[in-house]
């Protein structure tokens, strides 16, 4: 039941966010369903971590120790991150109005609802869909702010994390055949965990472990720290550029904040 | 070869899988823009051309499927897409400056091709699939050759042609080792890959709007110093 | 003009033509795509004549190679051996040049594209069958190459390393689809 909450409700946030509703209230709409996720969370990662792993929709979405671990990580994330957003993107977003803003939390709500589907998801191709689907809602959350540095990374984040996610397609065709070959049918986390012992060719598990881990590389790379860190970074930058833009006498203002 | 009651058709596929790999190979080496995107669509009909004689041969309504649904996007779709979404300045270029010229890469590019009849070689001695012996290397060789091209130029509409030929790669392994795929996965790629150009084809509008230029391997202002 | 910088992939491919069917003998190597005639099809035999078609135009100087009635000095390395003849000199080194273009395509029709209706034996009736039917296949053969030409247009100096290099490639591509036993 929480398992469905937590993908429901950024879902509701995001559709609030793009109504006229959201004109005024996106932020604090969009901070209060990442508390009400976190809170989901954190409660089931003790259920999982009481009992095993926690099961709904008849093993559609599962989530068991690690998953749990992932989900906490994702909501933490997702709700600091609101947190925030709040100031810095009324900021940056004043001049426009406030139709940007609303996308903003209209695609940031949709893109933590993916990320928080891809540890609960059992079905090895829908978690894929979902992985795709966080790249693609992100792209435009990265080159938000539509200066050069936005759109370079905006186009390599896109890149890389496409490309991870193409290569792990083949990985999980062949886990498929693999699991297809050694005559089981649901093509579940669950169910290639519990038949894990009977023999499937090492090469399978190699092959697809190699193609899931090149993706995971770049998902992971990218993921965790994304909202914190092309932000972050992108201010350091700013502080450092317009140092750098001031070199022809030495930086003798102490407001600069470089290192001399 | 354990295709034995196929002769006709395994000789056909290999021929459709030659070719496959010759559009790979060109959409790597390829000056232009657009006599990229040309490569790109042939691959995709020798793509659904494999996946119809697959079909007739095992008997299988979901590689027709697959079949079609490739026609439908990656051939009629996705250039209408880029036409629409890139402005038609971009495809009059021809890329000037490479990361490595083109008989370099060329050289590379027989060389991943050797790695993955390398690679692919203990999976098709552990079970034995009919077609694998031909769609499986391929289908490698044709992923590898995608990530190279995305590494390896410097416009932006040849990186996005490089990620759907790596997805074109993973499909024609995938219908001869998976040929009843499951049905979400068939609609998630058929409506991922209009989606994923759609996004690539946007941000490079927003791109050359911004930057004046489409050279996205140029771009090198985040970097660890 | 570049007739001389084919040399190593005018070496490399008739290798490959004689690695692919196991003899280096044309007989040998053209029954081996006559009789098991799923042979036709196989990649390495489609790649080969991708190949040895671009070969046949850089050898010959062909569009998109060269163009054989263009009057531009640079390009005209090769023809500067011709303008020191006329007359009948001029007529024997035209020939020559003729006859290894004749000798290149036979090859390429009777042992790669179109290896039938060749004569079986010595004897006189079959061989005399067999002349229309090459020069019938030397004509088409002809007819696509004006096609080729008339539809490309001349590569500029330093693109021409990366036709060779892409014949190069497409041979390397051939013998290892061959080694693979596809």
């Amino acid at each position: 039941m929480e398992l469905a909450a937590i993908l429901v409700i950024p879902a509701i946030a995001s559709g609030l966010s793009l109504s006229p509703l959201g004109r005024r209230f996106a932020a604090p709409i969009t901070l209060g369903a990442s508390a009400i996720v976190l809170v989901l969370a954190v409660a089931v990662a003790e259920y999982a971590a009481q009992t095993g792993r926690v099961e709904a929709f008849g093993q559609g979405l599962t989530c068991d120790g690690l998953g749990a671990l992932v989900l906490l990580l994702v909501s933490v994330v997702g709700f600091t991150a609101a947190l925030f957003s709040w100031g810095y993107i009324r900021h940056r977003t004043e001049q426009g109005g406030g139709r940007r803003e609303q996308h903003y939390y209209g695609l940031y709500n949709l893109f933590v609802m993916s990320m928080l589907a891809t540890p609960v998801l059992a079905n090895v191709a829908l978690m894929w869909i979902a992985v795709e689907l966080t790249t693609l809602l992100s792209a435009f959350l990265v080159g938000f702010e539509d200066t050069a540095e936005a759109l370079e990374a905006a186009w390599k984040y896109v890149v890389l994390t496409t490309l991870g996610a193409v290569l792990a397609l083949l990985g999980f065709l062949i886990l498929y055949w693999g699991s297809r070959v050694a005559g089981y049918e649901p093509f579940t986390w669950v169910g290639l965990v519990e038949r894990r012992r009977k023999c499937l060719p090492p090469c399978y598990g190699r092959l697809s472990c190699w193609s899931s881990w090149v993706s995971a590389r770049r998902w992971g790379s990218f993921r965790c720290t994304h909202g914190c860190r092309t932000r972050i970074a992108r201010r350091r930058r700013r502080f450092v550029r317009s140092c750098r833009v001031s070199r022809p006498r030495p930086c003798s203002t102490s407001s600069c904040g470089c290192s001399r | 070869m354990n295709s034995a009651p196929y002769p006709i058709i395994f000789a056909l596929d290999a021929l459709t899988g030659a070719l496959f790999l010759l559009t790979a190979i060109g959409v790597v080496g390829t000056r232009q823009v657009l006599a990229s995107l040309q490569l790109f669509v042939v691959q995709s009909l020798l793509l659904a051309l494999s996946a119809v004689l697959l079909g007739i041969a095992l008997g299988s309504v979901h590689l027709l499927a697959v079949a079609a649904i490739t026609i439908a996007t990656k051939t009629l779709l996705i250039p209408r897409l880029l036409r629409r979404t890139v402005s038609s300045e971009v495809y009059r270029t021809r890329e000037v400056e490479r990361v490595l010229n083109i008989p370099s890469s060329l050289l590379v590019a027989a060389a991943l091709v050797v790695v993955a009849y390398v690679v692919a070689n203990p999976l098709l001695r552990a079970v034995a699939v009919p077609f694998a012996e031909i769609n499986l290397p391929l289908g490698l060789a044709a992923m590898f050759l995608g990530v190279f091209t995305v590494a390896v130029r410097r416009e932006a509409v040849p990186q996005l042609l490089g990620l759907l030929a790596i997805e074109n790669g993973v499909f024609f392994a995938g219908v001869a080792i998976v040929p009843s795929l499951p049905v979400i996965a068939e609609l998630a790629a058929a409506v991922d890959v209009p989606v994923i150009t759609l996004v690539v084809g946007l941000l490079t509008r927003q791109i050359h709007k911004r930057l004046g230029t489409t050279a996205v391997g140029h771009l090198a202002a985040l970097r660890e110093h | 003009m570049v007739g001389f910088l084919a040399e190593p992939v005018f070496i490399v491919v008739f290798l490959t033509v004689s690695f692919v069917a196991g003899s280096t003998i044309p007989y040998i190597v053209q029954t081996r795509w006559v009789t098991p005639i799923s042979n036709f099809f196989e990649p390495s035999h489609v790649l080969l004549m991708i190949a040895f078609l671009m070969l046949i135009l850089a050898e010959d100087g062909r569009l998109p190679v060269d163009s054989p009635s263009g009057q531009f000095e640079l390009a005209m390395i090769d023809r500067s051996r011709l303008l020191e003849y006329s007359g009948r000199g001029a007529a024997v080194m035209k020939w020559a040049g003729a006859m290894k273009f004749l000798v290149l395509i036979c090859i390429f029709l009777n042992v790669l594209v179109t290896p039938w209706g060749l004569a079986k034996g010595m004897g006189l009736g079959e061989v005399l069958l067999a002349v229309p039917l090459v020069l019938l296949k030397v004509f088409g053969f002809v007819l696509i190459l004006v096609y080729i030409e008339s539809s490309l247009a001349k590569l500029r100096l330093f693109r021409i390393t990366e036709f060779l290099g892409a014949a190069f490639v497409i041979c390397v591509v051939a013998m290892i689809t061959r080694l693979s036993e596809i």
